[in-house]
């Protein structure tokens, strides 16, 4: 055996052994003395885990984990996908809904490598996913074999932890310390690269749960100082303001968040992965951030002079020019991850913390207030906002519009659906006028802006919480890069609604084309096929809509069906979305039309 | 002129498997210049290691730089020497 790959499995034998002195007092400890395969004792440590639900596709060499799988289907149930890109999004569907770790199962080579968009997206979403990949035996490593590539060094930089597994015996240690990494702290993706000869190995059972590693803090320690310094500037403000960002819902601080919100009375926005962390009927709440997000809240963010900004990252889509990003304010920066903490924006007091215990802990100090004029600003800007919400969500003429349709479909599932978008256009209109009224009932790409991630993700959103309304709402552009999993949907049953609001464009960019590129429609136009005709071959339900009359019987008929329903609207072809950022301009500069 | 300057910056961490690749990546993605490396493993313990990296860049960009490097998960920690 070669020097580095020694070392490798020496560094994994060190690592179980601290695992196990470092969780001897909360140790929870399945064992058996039966020898078993390596597979086995991935399938039996995912089970001892929790795991119910697993999304992927085999290959030559996750073979053995697959036939192992074939015993373990009253335990676990495999959802077979059409293309791993599809599983890597189901998981992510399943994880960003459900709070729990996403899983997927992939082969070596191109399997492993058609996860790669996924992970980037989970990891940069901060998404719990653990992706096993088969790899081939020991011995091949190096040697170009058939379907090898070297997926540790490629997925390097989009997990948050990655590890190959040589040995059986360390394969339940490793699934463990994932599971621990992946779902603490800041959540991540984790891969497992898992040998075939390591699957077949013979080993002994032996899983107890991660709770603590040497080099990893997940959770700082809060700091009281920084609280009580913080509490004294709320106190001390006329025009307060939260962003709320998706570490709010990843803390599960919600109702703290609104606690502490109602206590001083602050105005709160969301980020687009903050949605559904404050329902959107709360009095207090005042709209999403960013280049395509509401007007007063962009508008506000120059004009309030202490800003709490919370789980969020001041991504550019949020700031806009960061040099004219609220310069006026005083700023309070809450986050689990220390480097997000001054990354764009310098914090006038950083608190690196979880955001409940943080917000919890705040409330106790900030004092009872009232703003009655700085909220009231607000609704003045609404109301300049309010003429292209009416022309949006009311049109009298034309096609259908993208608001419209999104107004229908809120006021049909009253806001208690889960709404699973693409990216583009119809992603920006629905996270403006979708009244989410429940936690993680907001599933989209945000960082990385990965067309194609809605249709699985809203499989593994139905999979994990199958007694919600799931409904997915997707550009014609990105239901075409994975429309393939339209089988996935008819195999299992699985009861997404499906809009593909359909303009025949590249939405988002041809509306850029338009405003900054002179009307040039470089190469953004589709000649579609016939979707209906499509879905129906996969035996789903499916509707075609291009009138304004046919529109609510059309999103009722889908929402009553039973099973998966696809439903095609066309809408108008050239709409615009506004308001907007653009680019190069500060979010004080965001325009209406 | 620029405020780049040389720093040395060490990062102390178990001997994982590509650890020291994640370190270089967090640093190329950041285009800072590396100047030199030095890595090794513990005579003592040959389950950790140290990096030592010669960096030209900028203080700012280098505090963030080291916090991106502290979230590896094998990393224990990282002493920054200036010149």
């Amino acid at each position: 055996m070669n020097k580095p790959l020694q070392k490798g499995i020496n560094n994994l034998q060190h690592n179980q052994k601290e695992m196990e002195s470092a969780t001897q007092k909360d140790i929870q400890t399945v064992s058996s003395l039966a020898m078993s395969r390596g597979a086995e004792i991935l399938l039996h440590t995912l089970v001892a885990e929790g795991v119910a639900t697993i999304f992927g596709y085999p290959g030559g060499a996750i073979m053995p984990v697959y036939d192992a799988l074939y015993n373990f289907s009253d335990q676990l149930k495999h959802i077979l996908v059409r293309h791993e890109q599809g599983a890597i999004h189901a998981a992510q569907g399943f994880a960003r809904t459900t709070g729990k770790v996403g899983i997927v199962l992939a082969t070596s080579g191109p399997g492993a490598t058609n996860l790669i968009t996924g992970l980037a997206d989970a990891m940069i979403d901060s998404t719990p996913l653990i992706c096993i990949t088969g790899q081939v035996a020991t011995p091949l490593l190096g040697t170009d074999a058939f379907q090898e590539t070297d997926i540790i060094n490629v997925s390097l930089p989009v997990t948050k932890w990655n590890a190959q597994v040589t040995r059986a015996q360390d394969i339940a240690a490793t699934v463990a310390k994932a599971f621990h990494i992946a779902r603490s702290g800041r959540p991540g993706p984790v891969l497992i690269d898992l040998t075939k000869d390591a699957q077949f190995e013979l080993a002994e059972f032996k899983h107890s749960i991660c709770n603590a590693l040497k080099t990893y803090q997940p959770k700082p320690q809060l700091d009281t100082i920084s609280i009580l310094k913080a509490a004294k500037l709320i106190n001390s403000a006329q025009r307060p303001y939260i962003l709320a960002g998706q570490g709010v819902l990843l803390a599960e601080a919600s109702k703290e968040l609104i606690r502490l919100a109602e206590k001083a009375d602050i105005p709160v926005a969301s980020t687009l992965l903050g949605l559904s962390a404050v329902p959107v009927d709360h009095p207090l709440y005042v709209g999403y951030l960013g280049m395509h997000g509401n007007y007063s809240p962009n508008i506000n963010t120059n004009t309030c002079d202490v800003l709490i900004a919370i789980g969020m990252r001041f991504d550019d889509r949020v700031t806009g020019n960061v040099a004219k990003y609220a310069p006026q304010a005083r700023i309070i920066h809450i986050d689990i991850d220390r480097a997000e903490i001054n990354k764009i924006i310098k914090a006038e007091i950083a608190i690196h913390a979880d955001a409940r215990e943080a917000l919890e802990l705040l409330e106790v100090y900030v004092e009872k207030a009232r703003h009655t004029d700085w909220l009231n600003s607000f609704k003045l800007l609404d109301e300049q906002e309010k003429q292209i919400i009416h022309s949006d969500c009311h049109p009298e003429t034309g096609l259908p519009k993208m608001g419209e349709v999104v107004r229908e479909l809120a006021e049909l599932t009253k806001g208690q659906a889960i709404l699973v978008t693409d990216v583009g256009q119809h992603q920006m209109v629905t996270s403006r006028y979708y009244p989410f009224k429940n936690p993680r009932s907001n599933v989209t790409s945000g960082g990385l802006g990965t067309m194609g991630f809605a249709l699985p993700a809203a499989m593994g959103a139905k999979m994990g919480m199958p007694q919600k309304q799931v409904v997915a709402i997707i550009g014609d552009g990105g239901f075409q890069m994975t429309l393939q999993e339209l089988g996935t949907i008819r195999q299992y049953q699985i009861t997404v609604k499906i809009i593909v609001l359909n303009n025949n464009f590249l939405g988002m960019v041809r509306q850029w084309q338009q405003l900054f590129f002179e009307k040039r429609y470089s190469f953004t136009e589709m000649d579609n096929p016939d979707f209906i005709a499509i879905a129906k071959a996969y035996s789903i339900p499916a509707k075609k809509v291009d009138n304004r009359s046919g529109l609510h019987a059309a999103l009722q008929e889908m929402l009553a069906e039973p099973g998966p329903y696809f439903l095609e609207i066309v809408v108008e072809k050239e709409e615009n979305v506004f308001p907007m950022v653009p680019a190069g301009a500060g979010v004080g500069e965001i325009i209406l039309k | 002129m620029t405020d780049k300057k040389d720093f040395i910056l060490e990062v102390y961490a178990e001997n994982g498997f590509s650890v020291l690749n994640r370190m270089i990546n967090i640093l190329n993605r950041r285009r800072i210049r590396i100047k030199r490396i030095l890595a090794t493993e513990m005579e003592q313990d040959y389950t950790r290691g140290m990096a030592s990296f010669m960096l030209h860049t900028t203080a700012e960009q280098l505090e963030k730089t080291r916090l991106q490097l502290e979230k590896i998960i094998e990393v224990e920690r990282t002493v920054l020497l200036e010149n």
